[in-house]
């Protein structure tokens, strides 16, 4: 399993209430392939957020973002990276 | 004194003499670029920008500055390493354009006269790399510049001879632009230029038919509508309805009418009922020069989202999702100098989140008023002002009552000249107390004395004035006329009556009360059982109007509700339900709907298991927390089994349906499994459109869950049975075709598929159905066909924001150039499938390339692909690549002429997931 970041910018603040309803019809097609939402980190205006996932791959990501009619901004794998124990890209 | 003119052909005038310029156009460009950036270059980079090359760079630029100094003077100040233009003293044309909003009107005139055409013209050096960069960027950043001059002057000129002059300039500038034309339109058929408004309507509508193919935006359509229809004598510009004459005498307020700027600030005034917040507000768009907008919500308790919004722009876009919509609105309000929003305290949620979204978008300068003592009860209205505080966007104004000057200056205007000093210390320097005093023939309060005038009203007057202030905001005089059943000549001598002594006045093509304590007092003097007759027949009226689109439904709640109407309120609470999720109001929706689900309850029969099953749509549909939602699913589960019970097969299918987003939403997918397919079950006996949504829907979640694929053929079959229309149907179909290998059938519904996706903008659907038709042409071996599919399917992956489709289309353009034997970077494109890791199509494509590799002979190449296939295939899940990928590692030799048939039979085999372990050779 890859880590997979995904990026999304908010013309409008979002509130809960539309990140749960995009959040409820992405997992489910998430599950689907098999694929898993680990978090999220959403910016203090509420106008930009970055999610991580687990999955086999970047495209499984994306399609349960289209699949569910919810835009983002790029979705890329990422190797996560610690500066105490770097990783094979460093 | 010495000139450079930059805005149009380079000149440079000394003395206002027009001095020669050097013959080399590079030398010219070099005087442009010094005069327009009027800092120190080095020499090097001045030679990067215009002598690039095996010449002697520094030796050309010495032999132009040379040229340059004799018209320059001491402007141009040389070092060994620097070279620079120093304006002081000189005057430099672009050096004078200022940001538009900040300038005076005077000023924006001088400004817009230094445009003898674009920056540079004429003076363009394409060999000039940096330099003509350079010169592109600057043309289009000052061609902006010049248009947002051109519109600030075209909306602060308001309707004359000067405002026409610079709206034409600016369509010619930007001819692509609808706000540009609508602006034109709108302005010449306000001058009563009918004719040419016209014209100009249709030339706008053959330059964007013509260049764009497209028909131009709404904001034409409104334009055109204005034409012979604009009253000639009104006082400026254009689309809304514009600030009556005032009625009432304006004294005072001085500070408060200075506290329009800074523009970026929205500036609020709070205060008591009647201190004169509204008068404040009609007197600052009187004196704003160019379009106002004047909005304000109303107190009665009715569901209507964005009511403020629609009342004042006189129309509403309509959007797929609730960003676009309030882009639109910002959009339709570009233009407009002012917006004056009233009565603040009683807003709805819907029109206040989009005031926010209005306050950091528009360019238009914002005011609001606000009862101070009701403005707490409203948490919609406190959460904005905070958030605007916080944003440090507000200026707050409490406003005084009126000094006794002012109080006096006011009350010589309204009463009788004996009664002027004792009305002006008895209404306490309350501006509508004072005319109220001065209108009234003895002493009281302010309601009191209201209350007097009303009831000194007869006959028609009398009765209108308690029907209009039950409708509750601003009414129209047909729904009141056909409320009462008055004769139209009874009403409108009425109305005329009422206008007359200042309780009501024209707003649009509306009326309403002068000042809502009138409107207050008015109601609280109708009686309790008339007031239910009174509301019953408002509700009636507003019932047998025409209203396809539910605009009316929650009033119709409102006044059906205190009718004692609870039939006509709750069918009437689905409607705007329904309208609310529309609009993408979704806390108005939850509360119409729980207002409906009480009044539901004295409701019996189909009636109720209609409205209730209605009722609970909305809110299942509305973004409530899902905890919220799963509390709902006992009252579902035991309607949808009351409605088959009593035969309504429609009605319990939209209850199952309901139920199984219930149990999605809560992660109960066994149960939503099970749901879903008892929904597509009840719909068998529904009508036909739910059948087949409903069938769809279910066929393309198994598909695309790749499970019971049997069963999904079977629904698909039942529902292209019924013969309806949907994209989501052709797909599945397609896919289904295309899983059998049955590649002929497949196409003409992935075709279909793909136009219905494209009518609907569901560019997700367009792209997948055209990329399945790639994919099947590339396994026919048909690469003219491929190739005639990625041509479109480029297009449709450049609209896509942020995902992978134009990469993915890009790799299968090239696979099928390489399989028509062009010569193609092979690596390069699966390095790029790699690269955005999309396993499943470089799973794919490895396969599909190793497959020809091996008709081609080259086996250690087909074996290395095949290799990288199946860890990418295996990493994915996709049975299908993993066998056809063993099958080509499994054949040592060239492939036999069956590889393609016998890897199907396994892929065939593998995706059923039967004899996973056989497709492993």
């Amino acid at each position: 399993m890859a880590t997979l970041v995904l990026e999304q910018n908010f013309e409008v603040p979002v509130n809960e209430e539309e990140l749960g309803s995009a959040a409820k019809r992405i997992d489910k097609c998430l599950e689907a392939h098999g694929a898993r939402w680990m978090r999220s980190y959403l910016s203090l205006d509420r106008k930009r957020l970055i999610c991580e996932f687990e999955a086999a791959d970047a495209e499984q990501v994306r399609d349960s973002y289209r699949s569910a009619g919810v835009e983002f901004d790029r979705c890329w794998t990422a190797n996560v990276y610690s500066r105490d124990k770097p990783t094979e890209s460093y | 004194m010495l000139e450079i003119r930059l805005l149009g052909e380079l000149e440079v005038v000394r003395d206002g003499q027009a001095v020669p310029l050097p013959a080399s156009k590079k030398s010219r460009a070099l005087l442009a670029y010094l005069a327009a950036t009027a800092r120190p270059h080095l020499r090097e980079r001045l030679c990067e920008l215009l002598w690039e090359g095996p010449d002697d760079p520094r030796a050309a630029l010495r032999w132009s500055l040379t040229k340059l100094r004799p018209l320059t003077g001491s402007h141009l100040v040389t070092t060994r390493d620097h070279v620079e233009f120093r304006c002081e003293g000189a005057a430099i044309d672009i050096r004078r354009i200022g940001t538009p909003v900040n300038e005076t009107t005077d000023l924006l005139e001088e400004q817009a006269a230094l445009f003898r055409g674009g920056f540079l013209d004429g003076l363009d050096l394409p060999g000039c790399f940096r330099y003509q960069q350079w010169c592109i960027g600057e043309r289009e950043r000052i061609r902006q510049t010049h248009i947002a001059i051109l519109t600030e002057l075209t909306q602060r000129l308001g309707r004359n001879e000067a405002a026409l002059r610079h709206a034409r300039r600016r369509v010619m500038l930007d001819p692509f632009n609808d706000q540009a034309h609508g602006a034109l339109i709108s302005l010449l058929a306000s001058l009563g230029l009918s004719h040419e408004a016209m014209g100009q309507y249709d030339s706008c509508r053959s330059i964007f038919e013509r260049e764009l193919g497209a028909r131009p935006g709404p904001v034409v359509e409104d334009a055109r509508r204005t034409i012979g229809k604009t009253p000639t004598p009104a006082p400026s510009a254009a689309t809304f309805p514009q600030a009556s004459p005032p009625a009432i005498l304006f004294v005072g307020r001085s500070r408060e009418l200075a506290a329009l700027e800074p523009v970026n600030t929205v500036v609020f005034f709070s205060g008591e009922p009647g201190i004169g917040k509204s008068r404040l507000l009609e007197e600052l768009r009187i004196r704003t020069a160019g379009s106002t907008l004047y909005g304000r919500a109303f107190a009665a308790e009715m569901i209507r989202p964005y009511g403020l919004w629609i009342d004042a722009l006189g129309g509403f876009p309509n959007e797929t999702d609730r960003t676009r919509l309030f882009e639109a609105v910002v959009q339709m309000l570009s233009g407009v100098a002012l917006i004056a929003i009233d009565d603040l305290q009683w807003i709805d949620e819907a029109s206040a989140a989009l005031l926010h979204y209005v306050a950091r978008t528009s360019t238009s300068r914002i005011v609001l008023a606000a009862r101070s003592g009701e403005l707490e009860d409203n948490p919609k209205a406190m959460r904005l002002i905070r958030e605007l505080a916080r944003e440090k966007r507000l200026r707050r104004f409490d406003l005084e009552p009126l000094t006794a000057e002012e109080t006096i200056a006011l009350a010589r205007a309204v009463a009788a000249p004996e009664d002027v000093e004792r009305v002006a210390s008895e209404s306490g320097g309350n501006p509508l107390f004072t005319i109220e005093l001065g209108r009234a023939h003895r002493p009281g309060s302010l309601l009191q004395v209201i209350g007097e005038r009303i009831t000194q009203l007869e006959g028609s007057a009398r009765e209108v004035v308690s029907w209009a202030a039950a409708v509750g905001r601003q009414f129209d005089a047909e729904i009141v006329g056909r409320a009462t059943g008055m004769a139209a000549g009874e009403m409108l001598e009425a109305l005329e009556r009422l206008e007359r002594c200042g309780i009501i006045r024209a707003a649009g093509d509306r009326y309403d009360f002068g000042h809502d304590l009138v409107r207050e007092v008015a109601y609280q003097a109708i009686s309790g059982p008339r007031r239910t007759l009174v509301h019953r027949h408002i509700a009636r009226a507003l019932h047998e109007t025409h209203d396809s689109d539910g605009a009316l439904a929650g009033e119709i709640v409102h006044h059906a509700s205190l009718a004692g109407d609870h039939a006509l309120a709750a069918t009437a609470a689905v409607d705007a339900g329904n309208r609310c999720l529309r609009m993408f109001a979704y806390a108005e929706a939850v509360s119409v709907a729980r207002r409906g689900l009480q009044l539901v309850e004295s409701l019996s029969g189909n009636l109720r298991l209609e409205t209730e099953m209605g009722l609970l749509n909305v809110l299942v549909m509305s973004r409530t927390p899902v905890r919220e939602k799963v509390e709902l699913t006992g009252r579902l589960a035991s309607l949808t089994e009351a409605a088959r019970s009593a035969g309504l097969p429609k009605i319990a299918a939209l209850g199952a349906h309901l139920l199984a987003c219930l149990y999605e939403e809560s992660n109960r997918y066994l149960d939503a499994a099970g749901a879903t397919i008892q929904s597509a079950e009840l719909s068998q006996t529904a009508d036909a459109a739910t059948v087949a949504l409903s069938m769809a829907n279910s066929a393309r979640c198994l598909l695309f869950l790749q499970r019971d694929v049997a069963r999904a053929e079977s629904l698909l079959g039942q529902a292209s049975a019924i013969g309806i229309e949907n994209a989501e149907l052709d797909l599945g179909i397609g896919f289904l075709h295309a899983h059998h290998g049955r590649v002929a059938q497949a196409m003409p519904h992935l075709e279909r598929a793909f136009e219905l996706a494209a009518r609907q903008q569901d560019h997700w659907r367009e792209w997948i159905a055209l990329w399945r038709m790639v994919i099947a042409a590339l396994e026919q071996s048909d690469a003219a066909l491929a190739l005639q599919f990625c041509e479109r399917l480029r297009p449709i992956a450049t609209k896509m924001k942020g995902g992978s489709e134009l990469v993915r289309s890009d790799v299968l353009e090239m696979l099928a150039h390489w399989l028509a034997g062009h010569s193609v970077d092979l690596e390069g494109a699966l390095a790029r499938l790699r690269e955005v890791d999309s396993k499943s199509d470089l799973a794919w494509a490895l396969t599909f390339v190793a497959q020809i590799e091996m008709k081609r002979g080259l086996v250690d190449d087909a074996r290395l692909h095949a290799e990288e296939a199946v860890v990418a295939a295996e990493a994915v899940g996709r049975d299908s690549e993993t066998a056809i990928a063993r099958c080509i590692l499994g054949l040592r030799t060239k492939a036999s002429p069956d590889l393609t048939a016998r890897a199907r039979k396994f892929m065939k085999e593998a995706t059923y997931g039967h004899t996973r372990s056989r497709a492993k050779l």
